[in-house]
């Protein structure tokens, strides 16, 4: 991808249309400017049409997109447009200043872009927050996922292997005790449990279930009869009851002869007729003349004189009442019992080892309930004795059965978690040497990604800072913190320190500018616009020039290298082409006003406004000529007596004249001074070793100082 | 990022497969480990499968 133009217009600083046009052979754009002419507001056009941040907007507490405007320009009137050999991309500011639009919205130039207030955030930020600057190279989030999970598959056949051995040694010690407590039978342990499973065990489990069958019949009987004894005796209690009740009255009767029961009933009755009357004028037996009232009153008041009699024969018809109940209750409970003792009759009768066919010979399913009632009662005794001796037997022929049974599912235990203890352990054996070869080659790729980011960034930090004992720069994932990026570099005899403990603030800064340009490097495939927006200010000649060349060394990685300075030497290197100036076009900004915006100046390389001037008659400007030759000599002078160490008597802003710069070179110097024209070899690239021209220059200079 | 994934993913599943810890059937894995939806359960199966294959094998080897 090439740069075309990039046009601007209500942009910040740009309240003037401004169009910037891009050389087709050069790749570099160093934009020169003093402060508050327009630098960053071009370098933020870039930064808000390509990415999703606003610039230096951006470095501001408070990101407001309504700032990006020009004064008094309107949300409409802004415009960001970039063409380039393939495409024009356009951002614009939306209606409410909330968002910039850009048109496409995808697909956009690759841009990154570092200004000076970013410039040492990486190497002082936190780990944690340098881990994220970087983790786009890093990251890989889905592999430490897929980790994740297997690492849950390990713990929980972990566990499950942990489960199952536990279980297995159980089962194994229960086996041992059993046969410990059995003597030791047979010579070994496994033979007996081989025996054991072997035998057919289910004629004593069909013996006690048939035994366990009598006996439950037995309890159930049991249960049974306890209730008839309990009714029965309550029944006998309330027979007794009844005829005390009839003695009681026999006796009261006795006393009082003319105590009828019979009349208190018809008195009893009378009065229950008289109440229900509204109302009655006569006796309704000898229908004289009589009042309700007066009946009643007469009526009460002979049961009143009966109160006694009343009361025995009340007594009696509750005894009578309650026997009754009772007699009815009982003969409910007679049949279930027969058809109990039927039932056990015959389960018992099936255990030919006892003497139950004997013992309950006399019950039979053709017998009353009461005739069955008084044999069982009869055989109660020899019953109990041979219920004894069979729930005696039984617990044996039950022990038995629980000891063949447990031997068996004890066994068939050991079996089965043998097997699957096996296969975890040979699944465990698996998921963990392949966590292992995960593990290892996860952290061996983002091991080789960082040394290879590490090696870029030492390899451009020696070109700046050659021989200095500064550099070994790693960086380093902290393993004992999840996202954590350390950063080491040696200084002089010192290794593996944190740099930002020791390092100048200058030498910080052009780490900063290495690690920045390293990671841009590595997202670039010849197709990233790199943005450096004012990002050296404190740099000395020396390495300011190796910033430069670094600078140019690297440009042919990315698709535009656009530089923006406000610092004067940088700018001196190229208008007076003590830079390399092949690949680079240099633009100079005007200062700024807002009736003219943004605008730039004419290009004032010397050495082209001299070939300008020498190239045709027409253009020839003796005044001009001379005056660019001059500013020319004095940079190649400033330069050769800075170098060569020449005296030269300190002024403040080191703004030397023509005349104090030739006299200050010494004869020794002036001996060597020559120009030599070499050879452009058919890449363009001078030849270093062959010229076809040579001039000295003492003559020359000789000349100048002689004007 | 998912470039990282994939490239990681797919050397993992190499060695995996050259230390015979999956099966060299095994197609599907290598994006499930490079797109992060591989579960605890699809690492049981895809290790249960090479035991398997392993013992198939063997019991072949002996006959």
């Amino acid at each position: 991808m090439k740069l075309n133009s990039l046009h601007i217009k209500s942009f910040r600083g740009a309240t003037k249309p401004l169009t910037i046009n891009f050389s087709q052979d050069k790749n570099i754009t160093l934009l020169y400017a003093e402060n508050g002419n327009g630098k960053s507001s071009i370098a933020d056009a870039l930064v808000c049409l390509c990415t999703d941040g606003a610039g230096s907007l951006d470095d501001k507490s408070n990101k407001d997109y309504s700032f990006l405007k020009s004064l008094g320009a309107n949300n409409s009137d802004l415009l960001v447009e970039l063409k380039t050999d393939t495409q024009t991309f356009k951002a614009t500011l939306s209606a409410n200043s909330n968002k910039i639009i850009k048109n496409p919205s995808i697909d956009l130039p690759k841009l990154k872009a570092l200004r000076r207030a970013q410039i040492t955030s990486f190497i002082e930020d936190t780990p944690s927050a340098r881990y994220k600057v970087l983790s786009s190279f890093i990251d890989v989030a889905n592999i430490q996922k897929s980790e994740a999970e297997l690492k849950k598959l390990i713990a929980s056949l972990d566990r499950d292997y942990g489960q199952n051995t536990k279980s297995l040694t159980d089962a194994k010690h229960t086996i041992t005790d059993i046969w410990n407590k059995e003597g030791n039978p047979l010579d070994t342990l496994k033979d007996w449990v081989q025996s054991e499973i072997k035998k057919d065990n289910s004629k004593l489990t069909k013996e006690l279930h048939e035994n366990n069958t009598v006996l439950q019949n037995w309890s159930s009987l049991q249960t049974v009869v306890s209730s008839i004894k309990t009714e029965n005796a309550k029944y006998g209690i309330a027979v007794n009851n009844l005829k005390e009740a009839e003695k009681q009255l026999k006796e009261y009767q006795l006393k009082n002869p003319n105590a009828e029961s019979n009349l208190l009933s018809v008195l009893n009755e009378t009065k229950k007729f008289l109440t229900a009357k509204v109302a009655i004028d006569k006796c309704p037996v000898c229908e004289k003349d009589n009042e309700k009232e007066h009946l009643l009153q007469n009526v009460d008041g002979r049961i009143a004189k009966m109160q006694e009699l009343n009361k025995l024969t009340q007594t009696i018809n509750s005894a009578k009442t309650e026997k009754d109940r009772l007699y009815n209750r009982l003969q409910g409970q007679i049949e279930p019992f027969n058809t109990q003792l039927i039932g056990f009759k015959n389960s018992a009768i099936k255990l030919s080892a006892f003497d139950f066919t004997n013992i309950l010979s006399e019950i039979l399913d053709t017998n009353t309930p009461k005739d069955n009632y008084k044999a069982f009662n009869d055989s109660s005794m020899q019953l109990t004795a041979e219920i004894e001796k069979l729930s005696k037997h039984n617990q044996s022929v039950n022990k038995s059965v629980v000891l063949h049974n447990s031997i068996k599912s004890n066994y068939e235990s050991i079996v089965r978690l043998t097997k699957s203890c096996r296969e975890l352990e040979k699944l465990l054996k698996q998921a963990k040497s392949s966590l292992v070869i995960i593990e290892n080659t996860r952290k061996k790729f983002i091991d080789n990604e960082l040394l290879s980011i590490s090696g870029e960034i030492e390899t451009m930090y020696q070109e700046i800072h050659p021989d200095e004992g500064l550099g070994n720069v790693k960086l380093f994932l902290n393993h004992t913190y999840q996202s954590s990026l350390n950063l080491s570099a040696n200084f002089h005899t010192e290794s593996d320190i944190t740099p930002q403990s020791v390092y100048s603030e200058s030498h910080l800064d052009t780490l900063g500018l290495c690690i920045f340009i390293a990671l841009a490097k590595k997202e670039s495939n010849k197709d990233v616009i790199l943005i450096l927006d004012d990002v050296v200010m404190s740099v000395d000649e020396r390495h300011l020039d190796r910033i430069i060349s670094l600078i140019h060394t690297e440009a042919k990685h990315f698709a535009h290298v656009f530089i923006s300075t406000h610092y004067r030497p940088w700018r001196e290197r190229y208008r007076n082409n003590r830079a390399p100036n092949t690949n680079i076009q240099f633009l100079e900004l005007r200062g700024w006003s807002i009736e003219r915006g943004i605008t730039i100046a004419k290009p004032q390389l010397v050495l082209e406004d001299i070939k300008f001037y020498l190239n045709s008659p027409e253009n020839f400007h003796r005044e001009n000529l001379s005056g660019a030759t001059g500013r020319f000599l004095e940079a190649i002078l400033d330069f050769l007596t800075f170098n060569f160490q020449s005296r030269l008597k300190r002024k403040p802003g080191n703004d030397y004249t023509l005349s104090e710069l030739l006299d200050c070179l010494s004869k020794d110097l002036l001996k060597g001074m020559k120009v030599q024209r070499m050879n452009i070899l058919p890449d363009g690239k001078y030849c270093n070793n062959y010229f076809t021209d040579e001039i000295y220059l003492k003559t020359v200079i000789d000349e100048i100082k002689s004007l | 990022m998912s470039d990282n994934n994939k490239t990681v993913a797919k050397e993992i599943v190499r060695q995996l497969k050259a230390e015979k810890m999956v099966a060299d059937e095994e197609i599907i894995l290598e994006s499930k480990i490079g797109d992060g939806t591989i579960r605890e359960s699809d690492w049981k199966l895809v290790f249960e499968q090479q035991i398997r294959n392993a013992e198939k094998q063997a019991k072949s080897e002996t006959e």
